[in-house]
Formats: C-alpha cells, structure tokens, sequence
C-alpha cells in the first residue's frame, strides 16, 4: 500500500529534523575546536550557523504546527509530530550550546583547556546525540534505552571536572575566572548529554506511547552526584 | 423497569440491582454525578440479518452518564448495535439476536420487555432531522401526550424546558405555533433532540446527527452534547472521528462487526492498544 500524502508529509518533516541534527552536531564539534585553537574566524562562523539553526527551527515547528491544525493527527501521527517538535527544541538548545561554548574562549587558554578531557566528553556527548536520533529514525526503543544509559557516563566526567576545579580554586595561583570558564564548558557539554538523552525518551514516547521523562533513577542520581 | 405492566405483576423477584461491576472511568474529564457504572452492558451480544453475523459477539459496558462514541468503517455494524438497543432493528423481519444485551441490568431483549417503555427511556435522533410536518409545540408535546399527558399547562412547561436543554428555546420561544419544517437543518436537528427529550429518557441515541449539518449547526449539536452530559447516557455514532475525540469520554471502534477495542477515548486517539484501530483512525486502511 503506498502512503498517502500525510504520511509523507510526516517523513519529509522527520528528514528536516534530521538535517537540523547533523548541522547542530557539526557547530557543536566546531565550537570545541574553535575553542581550543582559539579561531576566531570559526567562532564567527559557528554564530552564524547558529541564527540558521534559529530559523530552521522556528520554521521547522511552524510546519509542526500547521500540520496539527490542517490534518489533526491521532495515535502514531500525532505522537510523531509531537515528538518532532520536542526534538527540534532540544536540538535547538543543543545549537546554543555551542555558542555558549566560544563565548568562553577569551576567558580561558588553550593549556588550561588541553588539561581537562573536554574533547573525550564532548565527543561521548556527540555520539549520544547521533545515537538518539538513528533510533528516532530507525523506531529503535533498544538504541533509545542505550543512550539514556550511556548519560551518566558524561554525568561522571563532568564530576570530575567540577572536582578538580574547586580543588585548582583553592590554590595561591588560582585564576578564578579562567577555572569558572572551564566548569561552564564542562556544564555545557554534560547538558549536550541530558539533552541527547531527553530525545532518547522523546522516541520512548514515539514507539511506546509512554512518557519516561520522569521515571527511573535519572534524575535522582543526578541530584546525589551533586550532593557528592 | 422495563417489563410490561401485566409481566410485572407475575413476576416475584426483587428488584434488580445496577450493575456495579470494577469498569474503568474516563481519567481527564471532569466526573459526572451517578456516573461510572454500567448503564447498558452487552454480553457476547450478536445480532443477525438472516444468516448474516453484523454484529459479532459484542461484551461492553456503555457508563452511565457518559458520552460513549462508536466508530468504524461503513458496514462495521455500528449503526445495527446503535438501533439494538432500543430495538429498532425489530422492524426488520430477517433480523434477530443472540446473547445479551442489559438496560438498567434489564434484558432488552426479555420476553417481557415492553419495547414502547423501552424507547421511552432509549430515545434517539437519527442522521437526519425528521420533525413531524406540526408547530413547533405540537412536536416536542407530541411523545407527552402520547403517553397520555393532557394539562396544557403542564405540556406547556415540557416544551420549555425541552426546548430549554436543547439550547433552542431562544430560537423559537416567539414562534411556537409555527410549522417545525420552517426551521433550518441544525434547528430542526435541535427540535429533535428536545422532542426526545421531552418523554425524559435516560438514554440518548445519536446515529450520526451531525452528518447533514453544516460547521456552525455541527458545533451547536457538539455543545449540546457537552450540555447534555451528566445527566443522560449518550452514545453517538459517527464518521467524523475529530468529533468522536471531541464530545465523547470512550469511544468504542467496531471493524466487520466486531468491537477490536473499547477505551477512554483520550487513550484511542493518542495510543490505540489494536493496530487495526491504530491503522484505521490514522487513515492507513487499504
């Protein structure tokens, strides 16, 4: 049977999320080198791209939102709109990450940045991402449950991030706002991750019909890593 | 009761309860008075034309006070277990049914069964709107006298206050004595309603009302509906499902004469448990 055209209206809004995500991972990867090799040519660039990113996606949920009102989808339909808009924001957000992340550059010198593990954690965050968006492509709720796992990994590493920041800050030759440069980079990334793993749960919803948001132990083990 | 007067009398038993069985209740909508048990209940309730099965093996409880929708493609058997329940399906001769189906715990389908009683308490209004050719007054006094009501002034409030319910009363209150066929389409449909209503019946039967209405009458049918909840078991039959997802708190989805799933409605529409129903409301049917 072949599809009818409000299904591949779906697909074709599915296939712009998914273009939105490949050119929000690129500005995020961008932005860590920008940083570490002080570009500033490339910061200008990544800003740039980033008011694309804006447009897509406002332009992106007004479709969205078209859609609703003109076809009024039910069941599957309207869980994958639904899930299409909540994934463009997060990738939205994820896009001011990366400026988030240049607009520390000035602040922070690229041996202070080389000390901590920040392009191992970014790119762990990366991969998080791509992987939270090929299940949302393939329906896979396994893939979906893989990412929402693999955040505390980031969750860890920006634990040790914080750690060693508040142990630098506590010696004589301290720069204070440098090392506050750092812990936001850090933050930023880890939040790169919630964010992937809050698509991950957003495609829970797509393929199950169930809202995972608030269940199990994610957010409680967040708060007790702060508690720590 | 539904039993015929004469059947009543013979009969000893005590009177039967309603049935309290543990039946979900719509979750989001606000909760209605009386409401949440089982007003009608179907037990592997089919219903034959001839040899023909068009409705199959059908268990349900439709709650009382509650908007109940059915849809399903044509031919589903919607509209055949619509008019099961007050029987107008008794005027087709090849039809008959098997299993049972319980008003007030009561079978309509008893040997007793006093099918004017029964229509009297199941009223309906059907797809499209058939007042009598009389005024305005005598429609809706029509089924009151009927039953052998004859004090003006009591027919009088009736037709107030049917027409009242029916959110037609504003319309018409200056022109009673005129013809009902000198109303517009959504008017009449109106009348109909409070024509019904005006023999105070504890269930309302829609067979698709709204399908030769236009938008602005549609929506006062839909209101109405709204109004009408709470204090009358509704069940609605028809093809609009936005409708269905809009004035109904269950919906049940009917496919070749069998009901594949019966659910709050809020949970039909966003995550159907039968993929039949799933294909079906998101319009995958080849």
């Amino acid at each position: 049977m072949s599809e009818r055209p409000v299904h591949e209206l779906i697909k074709e809004l599915s296939q712009v999320l998914v273009q939105l995500s490949d050119k929000v991972l690129e500005n995020f990867f961008f932005s860590l080198n920008a940083v570490k090799y002080r570009d500033e040519e490339s910061a200008r660039q990544i800003r740039m791209v980033d008011e694309e990113i804006d447009k897509a996606e406002v332009d992106l949920e007004e479709r969205c939102l078209a859609f609703l009102a003109l076809q009024q989808p039910v069941a599957r339909d309207l869980r994958a709109i639904v899930t299409i808009m909540k994934i463009n924001d997060d990738l939205e957000r994820i896009g001011d990450l990366a400026v988030h992340i240049i607009d520390r550059m000035p602040e922070i010198s690229p041996e202070m940045l080389e000390s901590f593990a920040f392009e191992k954690m970014g790119v762990h965050a990366g991969d998080m991402v791509k992987q939270s968006i090929e299940a949302f492509i393939s329906k896979d709720r396994n893939l979906a449950e893989e990412v929402c796992a693999l955040d505390e990994e980031v969750d860890v590493m920006h634990r040790a991030a914080f750690k060693k920041v508040t142990m630098l800050m506590k010696t004589d030759e301290a720069n204070v706002d440098e090392l506050i440069a750092a812990l936001s980079i850090s933050r930023y990334i880890e939040r790169m991750a919630d964010h992937a793993s809050m698509i991950a749960r957003e495609v829970i919803y797509l393929i199950t019909g169930e809202i995972v948001r608030h269940k199990g132990d994610f957010y409680e083990n967040l708060l007790e890593s702060l508690d720590e | 009761m539904l039993m015929t007067a004469e059947a009543r009398e013979s009969s000893q038993s005590a009177p039967a309860k309603k049935a309290t069985r543990d039946i979900y209740l719509p979750p989001a909508r606000k909760e209605v008075a009386g409401g949440g048990t089982a007003h009608i209940s179907a037990k592997e309730f089919s219903i034959y034309y001839g040899e023909f099965e068009a409705v199959k093996k059908v268990s349900a409880d439709i709650l009382s006070k509650y908007v109940t929708a059915i849809i399903g493609p044509s031919g589903c058997g919607k509209s055949t277990f619509l008019r099961a329940i007050n029987r107008m399906n008794d005027l087709i001769p090849s039809c008959h049914t098997t299993g049972a189906l319980l008003f007030d715990s009561e079978d309509v389908y008893g040997k007793f069964t006093d099918e004017v009683l029964l229509r009297k308490k199941v009223g309906m209004v059907f797809q499209k709107p058939n007042p009598f050719p009389k005024s305005i007054f005598d429609n809706i006094a029509y089924g009151p006298r009927l039953h052998g009501m004859t004090d003006k002034k009591k027919l009088m409030e009736i037709v107030e206050r049917s027409l009242r319910k029916a959110a037609i009363w504003d319309e018409v209150c200056d022109r009673l004595d005129k013809n009902a066929l000198g109303l517009s389409g959504g008017q009449q449909q109106r009348l109909c309603v409070a024509r019904t209503l005006a023999v105070e019946p504890e269930v309302l039967l829609l067979d698709e009302p709204t399908s030769a209405l236009d938008p602005k009458a549609t929506a006062k049918i839909e209101d109405l509906i709204q109004e009408l909840r709470g204090s009358y078991t509704i069940m609605i039959v028809t093809h609009n499902m936005q409708q269905a997802s809009r004035v109904s708190d269950s919906t049940m989805f009917f496919y070749e004469g069998v009901l594949v799933e019966h659910a709050p409605t809020e949970h039909l529409f966003t995550n159907p448990k039968d993929p039949i129903t799933e294909d079906y409301i998101t319009g995958r049917f080849s």
